[in-house]
This record gives C-alpha cells, structure tokens and sequence, in this order.
C-alpha cells in the first residue's frame, strides 16, 4: 500500500501529537475532525499540543508485523497506549522497547515510522523516562552581554553504541578501545535534526514562528532532493526560509556562520544551525570503526545569548581527500592524502587567519575545539597550534559516540555550553573534506547560567560519558540491521 | 409463532488453506448446500446478503452479487433474486444475518413469506501472510493506529486484562486446548488436531502477550443459510430452527477511544437487546458460538454476553478447564449457577477457523446443527438454546443472534 504526498500532509498532526479539544465539553480528539463527537456542530475544535510525557496503560510486543511502512523490518517492537499526563486521554502509538513496558513512565521523541512511495513518516515514538545527569550551573560573572550569539542549543545521540572489537573480529582485525554510536530502530538523520531541534527549542522561550532560518549541514540528509530542514520547520511550527547544507563534516559549522549572517543582517530574529548525521561508510572502509551517529542544534539571535559569536574566518581549496558521488551509498576516501593536505593545512590556516583577525593567542581561550574524526586529529591539531590539554580535552566528544560528520563541532560546542562560565572564551575550528575549515571566537556570556541551569539533561548524558547505563552496546548483527546494511 | 423467523437450510465449506478452490467455486458449495439442506431450490430465492470483508483487496473483485448471480444462481427467464455484500470487517457474516432477518420482518409487512440466503465467505491464502496480516489490519483504525497489528490490539487488551485481574499469561491458554480439543470432533475444522496446554505456552509470541496459539489463523472458506418464516418452513415441510432475533451494534474502531478496553460495549449493548427482545436471559443458553479470535476475546464474549461477572470470566475458564487435556469434548464450561455452558463447539474460530467474511453465518450453522441435533461427535445433549456472537475488528462492531429449538422452551 503506497502512502502518498496528500495523506503524508493530512496525518501530519496525528504523527506530531497534535490533538484538537472541544471549546465547549473539553474533550480530547487525536484526528483531523472538525467537529465534537459529542457537541456536534457547536462543538468547536481548537488545536492543541499533547503531552509528550504519559505511562504505558497497556502495550504490547510485536513480533510479526506487515510490510507496511517496512514494519515488518522493525520487530520486534512495542505498541501500546500511553495515558498523557495531565490528560484523561490515551493515545495510540509505538513504544521504543523490545520488552514490556506497562505500568512504566515513558516520553515521545520523534522517529522514523517508515517509507513509502520514498517519503518518510516521522512519527512521535515512546521511550522509557530516566533520571539523567545534568549540567552543573557556573558561577561567576563578566561584562559582555550582547552581541549576535547563541541563545539556545540541544543536541540528541542515540543511544546505540558498538565497540570497536565487535567490529574488528568480524573483519579479522586488531582495533581495540573505540566506541561509537549507531542508530536506533526508529533514527536516521531526519529524526536526529528534529529531535536535536525540539531539544533546543524547548526552553528557550522562544516562538517557533518568530525562527526565520532553518538550516540543516549534513552528509547524509534523507532526501537527495527535499530539504531536511523543512521537515524540522514543519515539527517546529515555524514556516519562514529552509535550507539545506553539504559540505562533508563542516556543514554544521557553515549553517552557524549563515545564521549568524542574516541576524546580523536584521533580516530575521532567530535563525537555527544543527548539524546531523548518520555517519555513512562502506562495510570494509577503516570508517567502520569511527563513523558515528548524533545531532546538535543552535538557535542563533540578538536578544540574551549565552554565547556571543566575535568571529569567524574561512578557508577553501578544491581538495578531494574524501567524497561519495550523485546516488553512491558510501563515501571514498584517500587514505594517507586525509592527514597532512587536508584536515591538518585546512584547519591551520583558517585557525590562523582567526586569531590574526581576532588579535588574540590560543592562551587567550578557555575552551578550543577542533573538528574530530578520530581521537588523535583533533588533540595532535591543537597542540601544535599552541593549545593545551585542558583546552582541549573538555571539547572533545568522538572518544564516546565516533566521528558524527556535520554534528561533531557542533556536538562538541554544546558540551562547552554545557560546562562554561561566563567570560570563558571558545575557539573552534571545523573540517569538512572537498575540503574546508570554518574558525570561530566565542565569548560566554552571564546568561549561561540560567541556561544550564534549566537544562534538565548534559550533553554529556548524551554522548554516554555520564549515564552509562543508559547505552545500549550491541553485537555487530544489530549494528548492521539497524544501519541498514542487510539486505532481504 | 408464525411470524417468527425460522433456519430451514445450512451450507458449510470445509475451513482452511484451499488452494484449489476459489472464492467464488467457495461461495457455490455452501450456497448450494444449504439449498439442498433447505430442500428448496435455486428460483425459490428471494434474496441473498453475502457478509465479505474484503474481496476487492484479498481477490481484486468488486461487484460481487452479480458474480455470484452468474455463478451460483444464474437465473432464467423468471428469475428476481437480488443480492449485495456486505461488509463489517469480522463481523461481515453477521451483519449479513442481520440484515436477512430484518429482510424477512419487512416481508411480513407486506405480506409475503420471502425466503432468503444470509451467506458468508473469504478467501486469504491467495496472499502472502504479510500481507494478509495488513489487509486484516483495514478493521482497526488504520490511520491512528499505526504500525498495531490486530494481535498487537488484542494484546493489548489482554496485557491490561493481566495488569487489572491479576490473570496469569498461561490462564488463557487452556482456552485453546479446549477448542482444538472441540475442533478434533469437527471435519470441516481448520486445525482438527489437539495441542498440549505446554505447546500453546510454550508458542512463538506473535505479539506478546498474545502467543500464536492463542490466535486465529487465515484460512478461507465460507458458509450460508436458508431463511424464511415459520409459516413458509412449514408449507415447505421442512426443518428448522427459529432464529429469535439478531442485533447488531456499533462501537468506535479505535481501542484508545473506549472508555474500558475490557470491556466491548458493542457486544454488550448488542446481547442485551437480544435478552430483552426475546426474553431469554443467559441463564437459559445451553450453547454459544463466540467470537475468540484471540483468546482473551473469549473471555471478553463470556464476560459481556452476561455469563460470568466482569473481570472474573478467567477464574471460572481456568476452574472450568483445568485438566481438560484429559477430558473429552465437547467441553463445557461452568456457570456461576451451576450450569454448564457450552462454548465453541465447532472449535471457534481458533480451531475450525477464521475466513473472516464467512465466520458470523458458519457460527450460525453450528448452533442450527446442535439445535437440530445433527452436530455428530460433538453433539451436545439437550440443547435448547443457542446463541452467537460475532465481532468486526476488535470491537468496533458487534452482532449476537439467540436461536431456539422450535418445540424446546418458548
């Protein structure tokens, strides 16, 4: 059965959790009906936005399931119903456990339903409820507070991850100590935007509406044509521009840089930037070991940042050290050609040009970070800039979750947030293979306080240094399913 | 007396995967048995009601009374037979039931004695399983309860039934051997073979907590009665059983829009009109047919067909059944008064099978034949009185009919 684009459209708020409440006896509806079942025509329906957090009422696990939306791919899998806090009302939906999950306290975050007709239909999926580590607030203060900045962030890592000796022994291979992450049933790039974007929103206080870009950097977007960032905007409920980025690992950075542009420009009042990515590489590619998955999202805007963008410097050349070409499935890349021409001379220089124009020295910084695709570039680039150790190592996120392409810097950056105080200063240098750097300076601002004070889960939760008992380490059978390697 | 409506004929395929049968060759077998069972014949028809789910997606083929007109009735000159189908997921047979008695009521109006055909038929196995499992998935409501499979519903159910009872997984699991056991006695069963209490336990979990040999299968088949007046039957000179009255009822599609997931309103509200229309009470039924596509479903049926108090049908069917591998069947259960009832006879649609469109009719011949006293093996002694129950999706529509043996009680 091929879904299509008008019912794709029509059962939008059914999948995003958007209910409709009767004006005149308050009940609850989960459908695109016009009017209460029980009022009738003067039974009114306004729109409203359920609850993302409820309890299983009851559930069940799937173990046969239909080709339908290639749910039959997915099993075994939950579905129940979850009572919504705060609500009499029980929705239907899938439940994120391959286990029973009645009785337990469970919130939705956006997933993968399936394909059809090649249009993927995101769909809010349960998932059990933790007691996760949080940022510790700073203290302190200092004297910037304006300036066109970051006033929010979020990020979202799934919470799959493989060891690099499951993959080696199937390779017949020596690779010991690494750790990556993969997806989930229900992610893929799509799903971590989204969620990275809802994540950033969510106490920021700021209208969606009023959010006039979305841009999305990423190697591994969904769509070879449709934007991802649409499919955020729509989650979001902001309608202004959309736009999507490719420029390998860098294009989280480039999004920030455009964000930063149009509200410097006055154009707009919030632009958001996320990089995300599901890492793609071959099977028998060395990328195997660090290809990893995650997502992170800046709002970017004028009033109250917590971090005030000083400046950015750029640097290209025409370098093909790594690229996948028109409808390829994996990535190539030129072995030895990756270090020195590229990653090392790319950053270099653009880190250079930045603290030229910034007038500044890496003693200046409190925090530098650079682009990660293993854990040895990004500690061996910054030394040999002149950065220590304790700049460095508080920025570095690959040693948990891998390389995330497009989401790394940006990953990386809101694990500073996370731990800054005010009038710490941030230095970040990306890299994306084709090949380019994009430098940053940042300062913290006094509002960083407040902010890390409402956020209820670290990045560090996320990236599985704290927390670890929420990772789930798989087998490379598991792995390879849920990458959408096997083929039936 | 006269005026009532009375089961003159029946027809019954065999269930299962008939492969060399098609829909239409299914239809034609138990039409023209229960033609032949009414000693009646083809131009005698007035009408005929033909309970389908789902022919256009299972078989490609709409328009299906007049395939059946040029199959099976196929006229001449004198011929003013009209037919439709009709459809209600699960609960197609029944409402095709429904729809022939109140036909008949309609006739009397108007003073004529019409004789009517209430048949029933799917035919699955033309599919591959998946796809099957989603075209059976079109009864739930498929834009809202999306990735649910019909046992994911039911399991549903029967997870907040354990969650609220305190019921243990294994309770319901006796409820198969006791059909299969029931099923053993019937020739025209799907699944006419035993199975070990440890073996349903112990199956593969389609959609826990609902195992599969908990669950229905996809079979085809399909089944027909005759119907008419009892004025007519006896002009005719032959046997029936009167069919007291049939009510069907709806409820919403969707689990999660219920008040109670435990409990089907639709049959509920459906058994009780039936009581009071007719003045029996549960007490009075000696047999039921009821809608077990998935074990809890039997509980649910007995719970709300007024047998057994709500949330406590699982006590009774557990001190019922317990050991019941040893016994011989029929198995009845037993009823808070004392009474024994006894439940799916022909094996349910767990046992004798479930080609859905034909299930609500076939429960109807078992009851005609138990009634009449013609079940065989499975013959229950002294049956006066018979009821069915037959449930579209998991609730979503439901149809009890109450059938009496003419010279029994009344």
């Amino acid at each position: 059965m091929k879904r299509t684009g008008p019912e794709y459209r029509r059962t939008l708020g059914l999948r995003y959790l958007k209910g409709k409440r009767c004006k005149e006896c308050g009940k609850i509806f989960l459908s695109s009906r016009n009017f209460c079942s029980e009022c009738g025509r003067k039974g009114e329906l306004t729109r409203i936005d359920l609850p993302k957090k409820g309890e299983v009422y009851s559930s069940s696990v799937v173990r046969k399931s239909t080709s339908d939306f290639n749910l039959d791919s997915k099993i075994p899998y939950s579905v129940g119903l979850i009572d919504l806090d705060g609500t009499d009302f029980k929705a239907p939906g899938i439940i994120d456990s391959e286990s029973r999950t009645t009785g337990e306290e469970v919130q939705a975050r956006i997933g993968l339903l399936g394909v059809s007709n090649e249009i993927r239909f995101y769909t809010y999926v349960w998932n059990r409820k933790h007691q996760y580590h949080s940022p510790e607030p700073s203290f302190g203060g200092c004297n910037v507070d304006g300036g066109v900045g970051i006033v929010d962030y979020g990020v979202y890592v799934p919470r799959k991850r493989i060891k690099s000796e499951e993959i080696a022994e199937v390779w017949g291979e020596q690779v010991e100590g690494l750790v990556k992450s993969f997806p989930g049933k229900w992610d893929d790039t799509g799903s971590y935007a989204m969620n990275s974007a809802l994540n950033c929103l969510k106490g920021s206080g700021v209208d969606p509406s009023a959010i006039g870009k979305i841009m999305v950097g990423s190697e591994s977007h969904p769509y070879a044509v449709k934007p991802t960032a649409s499919v955020v905007a729509e989650l979001l409920g902001s309608d202004r521009q959309c736009v999507d980025f490719e420029f390998a690992c860098k294009a989280g950075t480039q999004a920030i840089i455009d964000a930063h542009d149009s509200v410097k420009a006055e154009t707009i009042d919030y632009a958001m930037a996320i990089g995300a990515d599901s890492s793609q590489a071959r099977p028998g590619d060395a990328l195997k070991y660090t290809s990893g998955d995650g997502a992170a999202a800046v709002l970017i805007g004028l009033k109250d940042p917590i971090a005030v963008i000083n400046g950015y410097e750029s640097f290209t050349t025409d370098t093909p050290d790594f690229l996948r070409g028109e409808a390829e499935e994996f990535p190539v890349h030129f072995g030895r050609f990756t270090g020195e021409p590229a990653y090392f001379k790319h950053i270099k220089i653009a880190a250079e040009r930045l603290m030229e124009s910034q007038c500044t020295k890496p003693g200046d910084y409190d925090y530098a970070l650079f682009h990660q695709p293993n854990s040895k570039f990004p500690r061996k680039v910054g030394k040999r800039l002149g950065f220590t150790e304790d700049q460095i190592e508080p920025t570095v996120v690959v040693d948990w979750i891998g390389n995330t392409y497009s989401a790394c810097v940006p990953l990386g950056l809101c694990r500073i947030l996370d731990q800054a105080s005010p009038g710490d200063r941030i230095f970040i240098t990306s890299y994306g293979s084709g090949a380019g750097s994009d430098a940053f300076d940042m300062t913290v601002t006094e509002k960083i306080k407040e902010k890390q004070k409402q956020k209820k889960r670290s990045v560090d939760s996320w990236i599985g240094k704290e927390d670890r008992d929420l990772l789930e380490f798989e087998s490379y059978g598991k792995y390879v399913k849920n990458k959408g390697l096997l083929k039936d | 007396m006269k005026d009532k409506i009375a089961v003159i004929g029946v027809g019954h395929t065999e269930f299962g995967e008939l492969w060399d049968s098609s829909w239409i060759d299914l239809v034609e077998e138990a039409g023209l048995g229960a033609l032949e069972d009414a000693s009646i014949k083809k131009k005698d028809i007035d009408k005929f009601f033909l309970g389908n789910m789902s022919l256009g997606m299972f078989g490609g083929q709409e328009h299906t009374a007049s395939k059946v007109f040029s199959e099976v009735f196929s006229g001449g000159p004198d011929s003013h037979v009209l037919g439709r189908r009709i459809e209600g997921a699960c609960s197609s047979g029944g409402l095709a039931l429904e729809a022939s008695f109140n036909d008949i009521l309609a006739g009397i109006h108007h003073g004529q004695d019409k004789i009517i055909m209430a048949g029933g038929f799917e035919k699955m196995t033309d599919k591959p399983t998946d796809e099957a499992t989603k075209i059976l998935s079109a009864a739930s409501d498929m834009g809202k309860e999306m990735g649910f499979t019909f046992p994911a519903l039911y399991g549903i159910i029967k997870d907040r039934y354990i969650e609220e009872t305190g019921a243990e997984e294994e309770d319901f699991d006796y409820i198969a051997v006791k059909s299969h056991k029931n099923a053993s006695l019937n020739s025209r069963a799907q699944y006419s073979f035993e199975v070990s209490h440890s073996k349903v336990k112990d199956s593969f979990k389609v959609a826990s907590p609902t195992k599969l040999l908990n669950s229905s299968g996809i079979a085809d088949g399909a089944a027909a009665v005759i119907m008419t007046t009892v004025r007519k039957a006896e002009e005719i000179g032959t046997d029936y059983v009167v069919l007291e009255d049939v009510q069907g009822v709806n409820d919403s599609i969707a689990l999660f829009e219920r008040e109670d997931i435990l409990t089907l309103v639709s049959t509920k509200r459906a058994a009780d009109m039936v009581y009071r229309s007719t003045g029996f009470g549960p007490e009075d039924v000696d047999i039921a047919e009821v809608h077990d596509c998935f074990s809890i479903a039997e509980i649910l049926a007995l719970e709300d067909l007024g047998f057994y108090p709500k949330r406590e049908g699982w006590k009774w069917i557990k001190k019922s059944l317990s050991g019941c591998e040893e016994m011989d069947g029929p198995i009845p259960y037993k009823l808070p008064g004392g009474k024994n009832l006894f439940v799916n006879t022909s094996g349910g649609l767990k046992a004798k099978g479930h080609p859905v469109g034909a299930t609500g009719i076939a429960q109807v011949v078992e009851v005609v034949e138990q009634l009449s006293g013609r079940a065989g093996d499975r013959q229950v002694p002294d049956a006066k009185v018979g009821i069915t129950h037959n449930v579209g999706g998991s609730g979503g529509t439901a149809v009890v009919s109450l059938l009496t043996k003419p010279d029994g009680v009344s």
